[in-house]
């Protein structure tokens, strides 16, 4: 009963002093927005891309590089390429020793239903990789399923499409069975993702790693077979330079390209998975290659982003300093707070006088900062929602997902707000409660 | 001034509030500071010059449809058919485009059987690439001979190199023009530098020998190329619109990516350009947070104080004196606060640039910052200070009041 009259008291006091009252919600909103829109975003870069997977994904490294020099070296440690030579991924994909296995690579090509002129055609980006890929990483699937085993072996021609492409060129119905056309060479449908929110996309290029997934999959095998290439998309480095310009030359070349991720549960497939690359790396030492130290690595999804330097510094530092920004947010609602304290002696000597404690002024006043911290909070999420509207307008090279608050944090940031303005409206509020009774009715 | 003395007697009196106060503009001081220095340090990487004639220059990539064999008869044509557009000064065939975030880059070393001593960005065109990129020779001179062929990786053919400054002074720290006429060795092949340019990036904005660029007189053939066009001035959307319709007059012709550099660049800076934009949002929050802090608390102050300010203007204080009490009031505590924010600042920066790798701050920066911190206060402080002012000193008379 007291509470509801606590709660009353404290709303009449907000109308009395409205400017005051405001300034202080405004305050505590504005330090809560900023907190939480810096929050959210380094929070959703920073968070495990394939929930659950964090300790059984691992990228395969390979020191495969020029007997004359490292790869990259700093200072005594010597570094490995990110990704392995076709013939390598290949021999470990064939010798199968892990749950699943993931190449990756691309190209970039015209894309347009098998009907429609050339003129309509869109340019796709096109991520070549294995059946496994999509149960590796759930991704996630509306319709069909992945392509076959038998697929990736022949490099047949079947496409996974997005579904951005599937609203594109199906309106969203089930297109699986249907055809698509990439440059000269017609895919049949055989699945549609759904909407993939994945971050970050640590699976390809590191430098790309907060952009959506891309359109359209297919078999690895068929872009090879097929010799399909982008010369601007897909990196590659080489110590030695392939036998002529053929394709096939490149394939058997020591250029690196190919990423291979593989999937391996719990500590003891991954102590075998290393023991089957060691003696791999032998064998294929034995015959001419890898004569350089032996390092082979097997990197967490974290481990090669935090490697490659995917996840920048300034985002450290943003947080940092919007962290400083609510403090100091607070500080100055704890200024106003006793600003707005001081103007109620009158009332709280009265009232001590005619019988309340100081532990019931000193509920009185809590409630009340718990007021002005519940309205900033709310305030604080919806000038921070709007805040992360403007973010994904200006971060554009970020996917607008990194700007989304989850549940997680829509329920955080209320909470944040009340008890921060709780906690800093501690000492106005002893101060408050400390009035003697009666101290200054003389003066009434 | 003689107020000096009852302002600081009044703190001794209470001390929370002062106290507080000067917390806060120590603390806003600090992260100000830093945020405005990271703002403009994020800002000056923005306006780091190309070397390009960046207003009028936009790149086309697309495809030579035609057989390998083809296909150095046909950037022939392209070339001087685009050339002999009226909108188009310049137009060249190249490898790469600056800051595109795709290009090639080489070991570059001054001995033969030596490791690398630094990277670069790699360059291949026709004769006509220096003209169309708009870059400046500050030493030796052009290409003289004809250019050379490759489908590929044209500097394993190249003979003849033009290398930028900042490279040249990578590999002679002494005297950087003695490298026109040496040969150098890029890629353990040995090239002979005629003549260095003054400024020209190479592919990757973020990249720390971003100004390291080496050019070369060779010609790719591969299926896609890059034509860099300079347009004469104002008349670039012509020129992209007239190059475009020529291209694709040809059958089977694709064009993959179509852009002005003024877009290439602002995309190779979105992540620095977001950061400093953000920095400034925090500048401005700040700013705001904290003046409307100051003018609620002034504000308070007055309402406090109105009878002893009553007292005084009974007592024969001018209007001006009253204002002049709580603007120095303000100075007072905003000075002994920015004196605290400066060795907060200083000690957290030491911490910050051990952490981010991070410049300190310059003093100059702390010194400006201060003087609009000052004129912030005074700002915040003068409504509410000529409030004050307006108290009637009727209200003596009045006892009791307390509002």
């Amino acid at each position: 009963m007291l509470m509801r009259y606590y709660f009353k008291l404290a709303w009449i006091s907000f109308k009395q002093t409205p400017l005051l009252s405001s300034l202080i919600v405004v305050t505590i909103a504005v330090g809560i927005a900023a907190t939480m829109i810096t929050y959210t975003i380094s929070y959703m870069m920073n968070k495990e891309p394939v929930p659950g997977k964090a300790d059984s994904l691992y990228l395969v490294q390979l020191n495969s590089w020029d007997p004359q020099k490292a790869y990259y070296s700093q200072g005594e440690e010597e570094r490995v390429p990110p990704y392995l030579t076709y013939q390598d991924m290949q021999n470990l994909w064939r010798a199968n020793q892990a749950q699943r296995h993931v190449p990756i690579s691309g190209y970039r090509d015209q894309l347009k239903l098998p009907q429609q002129a050339d003129s309509d055609a869109k340019t796709a980006l096109v991520r070549s990789t294995s059946r496994d890929f999509f149960s590796a990483f759930n991704a996630p699937i509306r319709f069909g399923s992945p392509w076959s085993v038998e697929a990736d072996r022949q490099g047949e021609l079947v496409a996974v499409i997005s579904a951005d492409v599937n609203q594109r060129l199906f309106n969203g119905q089930n297109s699986v069975g249907q055809s698509i056309r990439l440059g000269a060479l017609e895919y049949r449908i055989v699945a549609v993702l759904d909407n993939w929110p994945i971050l970050p996309r640590f699976y390809g290029e590191a430098m790309r790693a907060f952009r959506k997934p891309r359109d359209v999959f297919i078999p690895f095998e068929a872009q090879v077979r097929n010799e399909l290439w982008s010369s601007n998309l897909q990196a590659f480095e080489c110590w030695r330079d392939p036998e002529d310009s053929s394709f096939e030359a490149f394939l058997s070349s020591e250029c690196v390209w190919v990423y291979f991720w593989v999937e391996l549960n719990g500590p003891s497939e991954r102590l075998e998975y290393e023991e089957f690359l060691y003696s791999y790396v032998q064998e294929q030492r034995a015959s001419g290659r890898f004569q350089r130290k032996i390092i082979n690595k097997l990197s967490t999804p974290v481990e090669y982003l935090t490697q490659r330097e995917a996840i920048s510094q300034d985002n450290h530092i943003a947080l940092g300093l919007s962290l400083c920004f609510l403090i100091l947010c607070l500080l100055n609602s704890m200024n106003l707070m006793m600003a707005k304290f001081h103007t109620k002696t009158l009332e709280v000597s009265l009232r001590r006088a005619v019988g309340a404690s100081k532990r019931q002024v000193f509920y009185q006043f809590c409630i009340e900062t718990l007021l002005l911290g519940t309205l900033g909070g709310a305030l604080g999420l919806i000038l921070a929602q709007l805040g992360l509207k403007v973010c994904s307008q200006v971060y554009q090279h970020l996917s607008s997902d990194l700007m989304q608050m989850d549940l997680f944090i829509v329920v955080l940031t209320p909470l944040i707000a009340i008890s921060a303005s709780v906690l800093f409206g501690l000492l106005p509020v002893i101060r408050a409660s400390r009035i003697e009774p009666a101290s200054q009715l003389n003066s009434v | 001034m003689r107020d000096l003395l009852p302002i600081i007697k009044t703190w001794n009196y209470s001390r929370t509030a002062p106290l507080l106060f000067v917390l806060q503009i120590a603390l806003t001081f600090m992260i100000l500071v830093n945020a405005a220095y990271m703002a403009l340090h994020k800002h000056s990487l923005l306006s780091r010059p190309s070397g390009l004639d960046e207003q009028h220059t936009f790149y086309v990539l697309t495809n030579l449809p035609s057989e390998a064999i083809a296909r150095a008869a046909d950037i022939d044509q392209d070339l001087s058919e685009i050339n002999d557009l009226p909108s188009v000064t310049s137009v060249s065939v190249t490898s790469g485009v600056p800051l595109t975030g795709w290009g090639r880059f080489l070991e570059v070393a001054t001995q033969a059987d030596s490791e690398y001593d630094t990277f670069s960005g790699y360059y291949g065109g026709d004769n006509a690439l220096l003209e169309t990129m708009g870059l400046e020779l500050v030493a030796g001179e052009g290409f003289s001979q004809a250019p050379l062929f490759a489908e590929t990786d044209g500097f394993r053919v190249a003979t003849e190199i033009i290398i930028t400054q900042a490279l040249a002074q990578a590999l002679y720290p002494d005297d950087w023009r003695q490298v026109v006429g040496q040969t150098i060795y890029i890629n353990k092949r040995p090239q002979q530098v005629r003549g260095v340019v003054k400024t020209l990036q190479a592919a990757w904005s973020f990249w720390a020998v971003v100004e390291h660029s080496v050019l070369a007189q060779v010609i790719e053939t591969s299926e896609y190329v890059y034509y860099l066009v300079r347009a004469e001035p104002g008349q670039q959307a012509e020129a992209m619109a007239q190059t475009i319709d020529y291209l694709m007059r040809r059958n089977g012709r694709k064009i993959e990516e179509l852009q002005t550099f003024e877009q290439v660049k602002q995309q190779s800076y979105q992540a620095e350009y977001s950061a400093s934009m953000t920095l400034l949002w925090v500048v401005v929050c700040l700013s705001l947070v904290t003046a409307l802090g100051v003018f609620g608390q002034a504000r308070f102050a007055v309402t406090r104080r109105r009878r002893q300010i009553g007292i005084r203007r009974a007592l024969g204080a001018q209007k001006e004196h009253i204002v002049g009490y709580f603007m120095l009031e303000n100075a007072l505590l905003t000075i002994v606060g920015i004196g605290l924010g400066c060795i907060a600042a200083m000690l957290l920066n030491v911490q910050f640039s051990n952490w981010f790798e991070l410049a300190v701050v310059p003093v100059e920066f702390l010194v400006i910052g201060g003087v609009c911190m000052l004129l912030l206060g005074q700002a915040a402080t003068l409504a509410p200070a000529c409030r004050a002012a307006s108290v009637s000193p009727a209200i003596t008379t009045r006892l009791g009041e307390l509002r």
